[in-house]
């Protein structure tokens, strides 16, 4: 293909102040209308053969986002191209040239093989019918379901749906790819083939932008990433510079067993404590407080905790994910 | 990932219309239609309407009313709609079942291509139905339509299971956005039986039945396939396949125009492939 040339330093993806808005409503018998704003105002450039991450807690207006630029949804405003093209007047020659891969296991026809679910969107991208044998070989081969593409899909796993998820948005060797969430659902292994191939991808020149809620898949692949929260873009920047910005914390690390939840509460209202999270990992819960520069923490916590069983304390440099929990909870 | 140059170098529109036309539309037959396996197909498209062929004759030998071939050319022509009602309801509406939909609409494909697509193996395997019924209803039956007259009566057959399939396609459509499209093509199936001649002569129907069999698929079909099997040929059975057909294309134009409505709206409102 002989991309209608963007002129140079033309950004591939550009969206300004897009806005979408739902209506829907609630109730069956008194109906009442509500409006839900999911996008207030996003502005993005992602330059061609850049690799963009969108990360935002759920709700937060990234598959929206991403549906706009694929030709889904309509922007209530804004404006919104892909290269070069508008997605709202020029939707059929951006569908040509873009690919949209979503994750989980539905979107694919359970009873046909991977095969022909495969060759169906063959016909639908229209390619020429003479290479689609071959092409259709060829993606199977780069999502390592070469030997299976004959099973029904029906019978195939999580992670197998996600790689023919993803042999169906390369087919017609598109040159901007969008993802959402590629990796849901996928085991570690799994996962980590799949961001080889974006990896690969990214060789080859193609411009993607890749949702996902695992930071340091984010961290590990994007060149650049955007914060989304409650539609907005509260940060941007390369994963360097989104560090940067909780450069200065310390972060203590508290793996416990049964922390109660007045002891967090007290904790959040310590001075200098900027935001504390828990998660669990099997029995244990991992609380980690975030703190302005120079604090000592350390033992004052401890004092808060002498009822639990602390299996270790320690302090961190701050990551992606501190950065990103930083951002969302002050948005 | 060698042949990006090959690979994207868009097909002429018309090739691609007829390739998504004939192939797609196979490939999606057998993605959504339910009924595919042989012993799915059998009792569903070809055991159950021999019964309900059987079934009406001997009724009415037993209440000796209507003749046999009344009942057996009625009953031939509306079982297509197995097929035309049922299987088209499903070709189409079953994406949003599997959620199919979003990525087919994310594709530049010609969309009258896709849809007309769906509606080709529905129609063959609706006239095969028919066929079917004759054919039993000649061993069984001792039905013989007049002989001169056989390669109309297949017209009218024909192109029955096309209207009907048109019919089809709009509850599909329908079943795009409406949950629970199937009670709808339920329904269908039985009010077909009744208010389109298929039983019952049309004219011991009250008035408001017999003005909604004209705008159904079926009526006209039956008529014809009835004078055309009693051996009185001409311009009568021809102008009511001509009807028929007029039937049939009015509401596969409504199902196409309602596809795209839905896929404008969805655009807009966000409600594609929601269940
Ligand atoms: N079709 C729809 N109709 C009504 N509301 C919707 C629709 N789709 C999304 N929303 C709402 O819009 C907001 C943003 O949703 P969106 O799916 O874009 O979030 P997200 O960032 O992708 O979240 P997640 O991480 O959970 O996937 C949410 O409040 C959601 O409930
Ligand atoms: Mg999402």
């Amino acid at each position: 293909m002989s991309p209608t040339a963007l002129p140079p330093g033309a950004p591939a993806v550009e969206v300004s102040g897009l806005r979408r808005t739902y209506r829907t409503t609630v109730g069956a018998v008194r109906r009442r209308r509500l409006e839900v704003e999911a996008v207030r105002g996003i502005d993005l450039s992602i330059a061609p053969g850049e690799l963009f991450g969108l990360l935002g807690p759920n709700g937060a207006g990234k598959t929206t986002t991403i549906r706009v630029l694929c030709t889904l949804l309509l922007p209530t405003s804004g404006r919104v191209s892909v290269l070069g093209l508008d997605v709202v007047k020029d939707a059929r020659e951006v569908r040509r040239r873009i690919g949209y891969v979503f994750g989980g296991d539905r979107g694919l026809y359970d009873r046909l093989s991977a095969y022909d679910n495969l060759r169906y969107f063959a016909e639908l991208y229209a390619l020429e019918p003479r290479r689609i044998r071959a092409r259709i070989g060829e993606v199977l081969e780069t999502v390592g379901l070469s030997g299976r593409e004959r099973e029904r899909v029906e019978g195939y796993s999580r992670g197998m749906r996600q790689r023919l998820h993803l042999a169906r948005g390369l087919l017609h060797d598109p040159e901007v790819l969008f993802f959402d969430e590629p990796t849901i659902g996928v085991d570690p292994l799994g996962a980590r083939e799949v961001r080889q191939m974006i990896s690969n991808l990214h060789d080859l020149g193609k411009t993607m932008l890749l949702t996902t809620h695992y930071m340091f898949e984010a961290d590990s692949l994007c060149q650049r990433i955007a914060v989304i929260a409650k539609g907005q873009i509260v940060a941007s920047g390369s994963p360097r510079d989104l560090k940067r910005l909780v450069a200065n914390r310390t972060v203590v690390e508290i793996e416990a067993y049964g922390v109660p939840d007045a002891a967090l509460a007290r904790m959040r209202e310590m001075e200098g404590v900027e935001s504390v999270t828990v998660e669990t990992k099997e029995q244990a819960q991992v609380v980690s407080v975030q703190a302005r520069e120079g604090r000592q923490l350390t033992s004052s916590l401890m004092e808060l905790l002498t009822e639990v069983r602390v299996e270790r304390i320690g302090t961190r440099e701050p990551t992606l994910e501190d950065a990103y929990v930083a951002l969302v909870t002050s948005a | 990932m060698s042949a990006a140059g090959e690979v994207a170098s868009p097909l002429q529109p018309g090739r691609h219309f007829w390739r998504v036309f004939l192939i797609g539309g196979l490939i999606s037959y057998r993605a959504l239609f339910y009924w595919i396996t042989p012993w799915q197909y059998i009792p569903t498209m070809l055991a159950a309407p021999t019964f309900q062929i059987l079934f009406f004759v001997y009724l009415g030998r037993a209440a000796g009313v209507g003749s046999t071939a009344f009942f057996v050319v009625g009953n031939c022509i509306q079982i297509c709609s197995m097929s035309g009602i049922y299987g088209m309801t499903m070709a189409i509406s079953n994406e949003r079942f599997f959620q199919t939909l979003s990525p087919i609409l994310a594709t530049p494909s010609d969309r009258l291509a896709v849809f007309l697509g769906r509606g080709l193996p529905v129609l063959i395997s609706g006239f095969q139905t028919c066929c079917f019924g004759f054919l039993v209803s000649a061993l069984i039956l001792g039905f013989r339509p007049a002989p001169q007259e056989l390669p109309q009566l297949l017209l009218a057959v024909l192109v029955t299971s096309a209207s009907c399939t048109g019919f089809g396609m709009a509850l599909g459509s329908v079943g795009l956005r409406v949950r629970d499209v199937f009670l709808i093509a339920n329904i269908a199936y039985f009010a077909v039986l009744l208010v389109c001649g298929v039983e019952v002569p049309l004219h011991q129907l009250p008035l408001p039945l017999r003005a909604l069999a004209q705008v159904l698929p079926l009526t006209h079909g039956i008529a014809a396939g009835r004078l055309l099997a009693a051996g009185r040929g001409g311009s009568a059975p021809m102008l009511d396949i001509l009807l028929e057909g007029l039937v049939g294309v009015c509401w596969g134009t409504a199902a196409y125009l309602l596809f795209r409505y839905f896929e404008r709206s969805g655009r807009r409102s966000g409600a594609f492939d929601r269940l």
